[in-house]
């Protein structure tokens, strides 16, 4: 099944800017990490920022990213000086996370295959469900 | 303390065919490992028990020399063995989690019959 496929509304407006990789994924990929693979899974295996809630919560998930200075936001606008990370939701439960980039494009990577850039919304109303919340910090460090 | 496996032809056989079972019915967009082990294939590995353990060692050799690096056994290796060898510290980093799983495996088994042929690859 293509990617277009699972995400209806990507279309052809993305690019691959990444081969596969399972080392890392979409959480981590928004945290700027590309060794470590982010999970609250409640066997403890794989990593989490310490004293955050292992928990599939949109609320868990917040906190994580509190951990490296980032706070919610309104929107999803490109903003000078900012960095923005996007949670989607299906039901209740975080499903994936994008990463803007300067361009005001977004990147993401994609469970265990490849990075992709592309439109916010392109990957909503899929298998991922939608963006519901958009987080920010002051930019401190260049782009990965 | 080490651990004797019997090391049998028919479980290196069903072995190989939930592994591949599993790799083509798993959701590989998903970032949630939960969901590849909730998999009834990745559950039937899990229930081979101790036998599993030297073929899921195996294909994490294999794996770590590849690109894409080590799959998700770590979660069938955690239930089956009760333990886990990945110091704190390397939680989330497949490649040192996986080189500790081997590390242990080296120490804690000792394989009581070999199996020949192509069953192993």
């Amino acid at each position: 099944m293509s990617l277009a496929q699972l995400f209806p509304k990507l279309g052809n407006d993305y690019s691959v800017t990444s081969p596969r990789d399972r080392r890392y994924n979409c959480v981590a990929w928004a945290a700027g990490v590309k060794e470590i693979w982010w999970q609250p899974d409640e066997h403890g295996i794989f990593y989490w920022p310490p004293d955050i809630p292992r928990q599939y919560t949109l609320e868990a998930y917040i906190e994580a990213f509190a951990t490296l200075g980032y706070e919610v936001c309104d929107n999803d606008y490109l903003e000078d000086g900012y960095e923005k990370v996007a949670i989607f939701v299906e039901g209740n439960s975080p499903e994936h996370m994008a990463r803007q980039l300067s361009s005001g494009r977004w990147t993401s990577k994609l469970g265990m295959w490849e990075d992709i850039e592309h439109a916010l919304q392109g990957l909503s109303g899929g298998k991922y469900g939608e963006v519901v919340k958009v987080l920010k910090r002051r930019q401190e460090r260049s782009e990965v | 303390m080490t651990v004797e496996i019997e090391v049998r032809e028919e479980t290196a056989t069903e072995f190989r065919r939930l592994a591949d079972a599993w790799r083509e019915t798993r959701d590989p967009l998903s970032s949630r490992v939960n969901d590849l082990v909730e998999n009834e294939a990745y559950q039937q590995i899990i229930a081979l028990g101790w036998p599993a353990v030297p073929f899921i060692l195996r294909e994490l050799e294999q794996e770590l020399k590849s690109a894409e690096g080590p799959d998700f056994w770590f979660p069938a290796l955690k239930i089956i063995t009760g333990e886990d060898p990945a110091p704190a510290s390397s939680r989330g980093q497949l490649e040192r989690m996986a080189e500790a799983w081997i590390n242990w495996g080296k120490k804690r088994i000792t394989e009581g019959e070999h199996v020949t042929g192509a069953a192993l690859s």
